[in-house]
């Protein structure tokens, strides 16, 4: 009788249960919150589920899923934790650069080639991470923490997630959560903004057809760009590389295969492990600060500010094309694609039905990924990430 | 982690205000400076295709289209750098009239059907000398008086067709919906007729300037 209570004793003193806290306990609360936003509501699944369940894994305490490798030299064994493995592809970048390599074989570069001068509103739609840089550094984050914040408002999730791996691992996974969430939210988030900051006028403006781009540009432009860009920021060679790569796969027309692999099966793949390790990220000691707080707020105010830069140019160019261009496009330069450019067609349509801004916010919309990139490599080139 | 010895300011002090105003300054700056010369390095790639490809081909229809504007590097803040604003009806007379010209057809022997398919249509003609740009020609060859052609605002797919031939449809009416990036588009009647005849069939793939419906 004795020994069977020691036995219990000593299977309860073992069990997950004698070691949860209330930090823990509020942990898996938020992880089966963001599990009912992803499936519920559809917020992002793809990315939200494994976030939501890496969240979930890492907070139940004693796995040992987060051990770093230990080698036994005298047997040839080893352990190490399974989480510790799969988050490497974060830590040295690996993830954030194949998915870029699939968005790459995702996007149709034309209408930016049709028309270059919506490279200037991708531009444009990165202020508002310059802005919420600013705004971090007001309520008290360092440099560093403050412009991986500040990136967030690209609405690029591989690069916010990239840049925070490098300057501020521990707000990796709210800055993860944040960036997804908006992102998710923008079909509400950017309309009011857009209505607020264009006339009723503007908005009605048709745009001229795009022209057609040849096969040739299309070869061409990923080979340039990766030639022209790395060489210029040589830092951006992981994202920048991979996203022409997935391009010209694409575009060549002889690796349909691959190109059709990386935008489907391949992302598919890292999406799963880049999920689950932001989420493993998530633990109490780190997740549940004042910080995180900031991090939605500031978010937001970045997809905001982010959003209303992109319409600010959309104007002016209105205004010096002398209403040929419809200033809603602008909108589409935060890089969330496609839904940005959706957004900018469905406000666009909801003012004159026979308006299709969809192809021409396009080219924004892809210039913003290059813009997000551009701007968080000079975030991690000034604060040495 | 950053490492300060990497950084250009320290990742962990906190910075002064002019300093932080000059990073955001910057920082906007280099993503502008980044972006502008992209663009000026697409104008210059645009140049040189079309002139490679002008040279191979001159009265192909990408080049007929191109003509009313030279593709010269634009400066800068040159608005609407693509195509002129052409009607989409002059667009697709355009083309086919330079097609025909160059297969020595009688003007008029086209119908047109699906525009995708013509610029595949058999060119066996000897190259003629630089085509003189084939606008002032077109104006003869677009639809018939009083036909409105509804060609397609963008590269897609064709989800729905919800008109039929013979039917009255009222100016805004949906005559056919679109299908692209994941993202349902209503094509709307121009303007009150008779649908003549729909081109558009359900899962088809559909480029820009494709006609979909003729209303008379």
């Amino acid at each position: 009788m004795e020994f069977f209570i020691d036995v219990l004793k000593a299977i309860f003193g073992g069990s997950g249960f004698a070691a949860l806290d209330w930090r823990t306990v509020v942990m898996l609360g938020i992880a089966c919150v963001l599990l009912y936003m992803g499936i519920g509501k559809g917020y992002e699944p793809l990315l939200m589920v494994p976030i939501a369940f890496g969240m979930l894994l890492a907070n139940l305490p004693l796995t040992g899923l987060f051990a770093e490798p230990v080698y036994d030299a005298a047997t040839h064994s080893g352990t190490v934790g399974f989480m510790w493995v799969l988050y490497q592809g974060v830590q040295y970048a690996i993830y954030p650069s194949i998915i870029f390599m699939g968005i790459g074989a995702m996007t149709d570069f034309g209408p930016l080639l049709a028309n270059p001068t919506s490279l200037l509103l991708g531009a444009a739609a990165q202020m508002g991470i310059f802005a919420a840089f600013l705004m971090a550094l007001v309520l008290g984050f360092n440099p560093s923490e403050a412009a991986a914040i500040g990136v967030i408002g690209g609405a690029d999730g591989p690069t916010a997630i990239l840049t925070a791996s490098k300057l501020a691992v521990e707000l990796l996974p709210a800055i993860a959560i944040a960036a997804y969430s908006y992102m998710a939210l923008i079909p509400m988030i950017q309309p009011p903004l857009m209505k607020a900051l264009t006339t009723k006028e503007s908005r009605k403006v048709k745009m001229s057809q795009l022209r057609v781009v040849s096969k040739t540009e299309k070869i061409i432009f990923p080979i340039a760009v990766t030639i022209f860009v790395v060489l210029l920021i040589p830092d951006t060679a992981p994202l920048i590389g991979m996203l022409m790569l997935g391009n010209l796969f694409r575009e060549c027309g002889v690796t349909e295969r691959l190109s059709d692999t990386a935008q489907n099966a391949l992302i598919n793949i890292v999406t799963i492990p880049l999920g689950l390790s932001v989420g493993f990220k998530a633990v109490g000691e780190s997740f549940l600060t004042l910080k995180t707080g900031g991090i939605i707020i500031l978010g937001l105010t970045a997809f905001l500010l982010s959003t209303a830069g992109g319409l600010i140019l959309g104007n002016v160019m209105y205004i010096v094309t002398k209403g040929k261009v419809n200033p809603l496009i602008g909108s589409a330069g935060v890089s969330a694609v496609p839904m940005a450019a959706r957004v900018a067609q469905n406000v666009g349509q909801k003012e004159n039905p026979s308006n299709f801004l969809l192809m021409h916010a396009m080219g924004p919309n892809v210039a913003g990924v290059i813009g997000s990139a551009c701007a968080a490599g000079f975030m991690i080139k000034v604060f040495g990430g | 982690m950053p490492n300060p010895a990497k950084a250009i300011l320290d990742p962990f002090a906190p910075l002064t205000i002019p300093q932080a105003l000059l990073v955001a300054v910057c920082g906007l700056v280099v993503v502008f400076m980044m972006l502008a010369m992209l663009m000026v390095m697409i104008y210059v790639i645009s140049w040189v295709v079309s002139q490679i490809e002008g040279k191979r081909k001159p009265a192909a229809a990408p080049a007929a289209k191109s003509a009313p504007k030279p593709a010269a590097p634009a400066p800068a803040a040159a608005p609407a750098p693509a195509a002129p604003a052409v009607d989409e009806g002059e667009l697709v007379a355009v083309v086919m009239a330079a097609i025909a010209e160059e297969s020595g057809m009688p003007m008029g022997s086209f119908q047109i059907t699906n525009i995708a398919a013509a610029p595949a249509a058999p060119a066996p003609a000897p190259a003629p000398a630089p085509a003189p740009a084939p606008a002032p020609a077109a104006v003869p060859a677009a639809p018939a008086a009083g036909e409105t052609a509804v060609n397609s605002p963008m590269p897609g797919n064709v989800f729905k067709v919800e008109c039929k031939p013979g039917q009255a449809v009222k100016a805004g009416d949906v005559l056919v919906i679109l299908e692209a990036m994941k993202m349902e588009i209503e094509v709307s009647a121009p303007v009150d007729g008779t649908v003549k005849a729909v081109a558009a069939t359900v899962g088809s793939t559909v480029n820009t300037d494709d006609l979909l419906v003729t209303l008379g």
